[in-house]
C-alpha cells in the first residue's frame, strides 16, 4: 500500500491525503487538476520537502509527455531502457511473445523513434514500461494517441500483468468503460485535494 | 556503473549521428593551428589548443548538455525510468573524455604531420590537458543548480565567453588573470616544466568538491514546463 499523508503540491496550493491499496487503481479529474503534478511526487520524480508518502519503492513511472530523442532507433531505444533498469533487453521480446502481442517490432524495431507515428511511439513506450519487472507502474495517460484496439490489448495485458502481482495507479482522459469495469479502485482527484 | 556506461553509449550514438558537430570540435582548433602555424617551435606550445579543446567538450558536453536535455524533457523521461543523479553526471563525463581523447588523437596528427612534432609526445600533453580541464565538467554542472536559467540563454553567453577567452590568450592582458583558459594552460606549462602548481590544483580540487552538491541534488524537471 502506498499511504500518502498530507502531501503538499505546492504548483497548486494543495494537500493531499490518500491511500493507495494494491491492484488497479484509477484516477480520475478534470484537467489542470493536478492529478500529472501528483503522479510525479508519488514516483519521486518531484521531491517533497517532507517525508509525506510511504510504500512508493520498486516503481516505474511513465508519463504523459515522452520526449526522447528522434534519431534513436527503436531498438536502441529499448536497449538503453533496459540498460538504465540493469536487464537483458532480450526479455522485452519474450515478453511480447508470453503475453502475444500483436506489433509487429521486427519491422520497425529499426526505425528511428522519430519516424514513428504518434501511436506507435506510445505504443513503444508503455511496452517496454510494462515489460519491466515492478511492484508498481504508474501509467499517466496511457492510451492517448492508441487506436481502440491496441487499447484493449493494453487493458488485457495490464489486467495479465495484475494476476502477476503487479499494482497499477493510472489517469486517463476519457473514462474508458471496458478499462473502468476492472479496475479496483477509483479516486476523484477533486475530492482528495485540501486547499492552503 | 551500469547505468554510467548506458548514458555513454546512448551519447555516443547521438555523437556518431551527428557528425556535424563532432567534425566542428575537431575543424575550429586545426583552422586556428592552420593561422598560427609559424608560432609553433615546440610541442607544449600547443597547450592553449589542448585545453580549448577539452574546456568546451566538458563546459558544452556536461553542465550545458544536462541543462539543455532538462529543458526539452528527455531528462525527466530517464529519470522517470530510473533515478540516476551521479550516474547521468559520470555517463555525460565519460563521454566528453572519449570525445576529447578522439578530437585530440585527429588533431595531434594533423599536427604531427604540418609541424613535424613527435605525436606520441602530443598525445601525452594532450592527455594531461584532458586531465586538467575535468574540474570544469563539474563546475558547468552548477548551471543545473541555479533556479530560473534557461538553456538557450547560458548557451549564448558561453558562446560568447568562451569565444572571448580563447582569442584573449593571444594578447598580453590583465584580463588572462581571470581567464580560465589561461590560466588550466599555465598549470599544465608548469606541470611540464616539472613544478607542481600546488595552489592551482587545490582551487581545481576545491572546484570538484564545491560542484558536488550539484551533482546529487539534481533535479531533472525543467523550469519551462510542467
Amino acid at each position: 500500500m502506498i499511504t500518502i499523508n498530507k502531501l503538499k503540491i505546492k504548483e497548486i496550493n494543495t494537500f493531499v491525503t490518500l491511500n493507495i491499496y494494491e491492484g488497479i487503481t484509477y484516477i480520475s479529474g478534470k484537467n489542470g487538476s493536478g492529478k500529472t503534478l501528483f503522479l510525479d511526487y508519488i514516483s519521486k520524480i518531484r521531491k517533497a520537502k517532507t517525508k509525506n508518502i510511504s510504500g512508493n519503492t520498486n516503481m516505474i513511472y511513465m508519463r504523459q509527455n515522452f520526449s526522447f530523442y528522434n534519431r534513436i532507433r527503436v531498438k536502441e531505444f529499448i536497449k538503453f531502457v533496459y540498460n538504465l533498469c540493469e536487464e537483458n533487453y532480450i526479455n522485452f521480446y519474450s515478453f511480447l511473445k508470453r503475453h502475444h502481442i500483436s506489433i509487429d517490432i521486427e519491422k520497425i524495431k529499426n526505425t528511428k523513434m522519430g519516424m514513428l507515428s504518434g501511436g506507435e511511439r506510445k505504443l513503444i513506450y508503455i511496452l517496454t514500461i510494462l515489460s519491466l519487472q515492478r511492484d508498481w507502474y504508474i501509467l499517466d495517460e496511457p492510451f492517448v494517441n492508441i487506436d481502440k484496439e491496441t487499447k484493449k490489448e493494453i487493458i488485457n495485458l495490464i489486467l495479465q500483468l495484475k494476476k502477476e502481482n503487479r499494482n497499477f495507479i493510472l489517469t486517463n482522459h476519457d473514462d474508458l468503460p471496458y478499462l473502468l469495469e476492472h479496475v479496483d479502485y477509483v479516486i476523484n482527484f477533486e475530492e482528495v485535494k485540501v486547499h492552503f | 556503473m551500469q547505468q554510467s556506461i548506458a548514458i555513454l553509449k546512448l551519447n555516443l550514438i547521438l555523437l556518431l549521428k551527428d557528425k556535424i558537430s563532432l567534425l566542428w570540435g575537431i575543424l575550429l582548433p586545426t583552422i586556428m593551428l592552420f593561422i598560427n602555424i609559424q608560432n609553433f617551435q615546440q610541442e607544449s606550445d600547443l597547450v592553449y589548443w589542448w585545453i580549448y579543446i577539452a574546456f568546451n567538450a566538458y563546459l558544452y558536453g556536461v553542465g550545458l548538455h544536462a541543462l539543455n536535455e532538462k529543458d526539452s524533457g528527455t531528462l525527466i523521461f530517464i529519470f522517470s525510468i530510473k533515478w540516476i543523479s551521479v550516474q547521468f553526471f559520470l555517463g555525460c563525463l565519460f563521454t566528453q573524455i572519449v570525445y576529447v581523447a578522439v578530437c585530440m588523437a585527429i588533431f595531434n596528427i594533423l599536427a604531427a604531420l604540418l609541424l613535424g612534432f613527435n605525436f606520441f609526445t602530443l598525445c601525452s600533453y594532450g592527455f594531461l590537458s584532458l586531465l586538467i580541464c575535468i574540474p570544469v565538467a563539474f563546475f558547468s554542472y552548477n548551471f543545473t543548480y541555479i533556479k530560473g536559467l534557461y538553456s538557450s540563454s547560458i548557451n549564448s553567453i558561453c558562446n560568447v565567453l568562451t569565444f572571448g577567452m580563447f582569442i584573449s590568450i593571444s594578447f598580453s592582458t590583465v584580463f588572462n588573470q581571470f581567464n580560465p583558459l589561461y590560466q588550466l594552460a599555465q598549470v599544465q606549462l608548469q606541470t611540464l616544466n616539472n613544478e607542481i602548481p600546488i595552489d592551482s590544483l587545490l582551487i581545481l580540487l576545491l572546484i570538484i568538491v564545491i560542484s558536488i552538491p550539484s551533482i546529487i541534488i539534481f533535479r531533472p524537471v525543467s523550469i519551462e514546463s510542467r
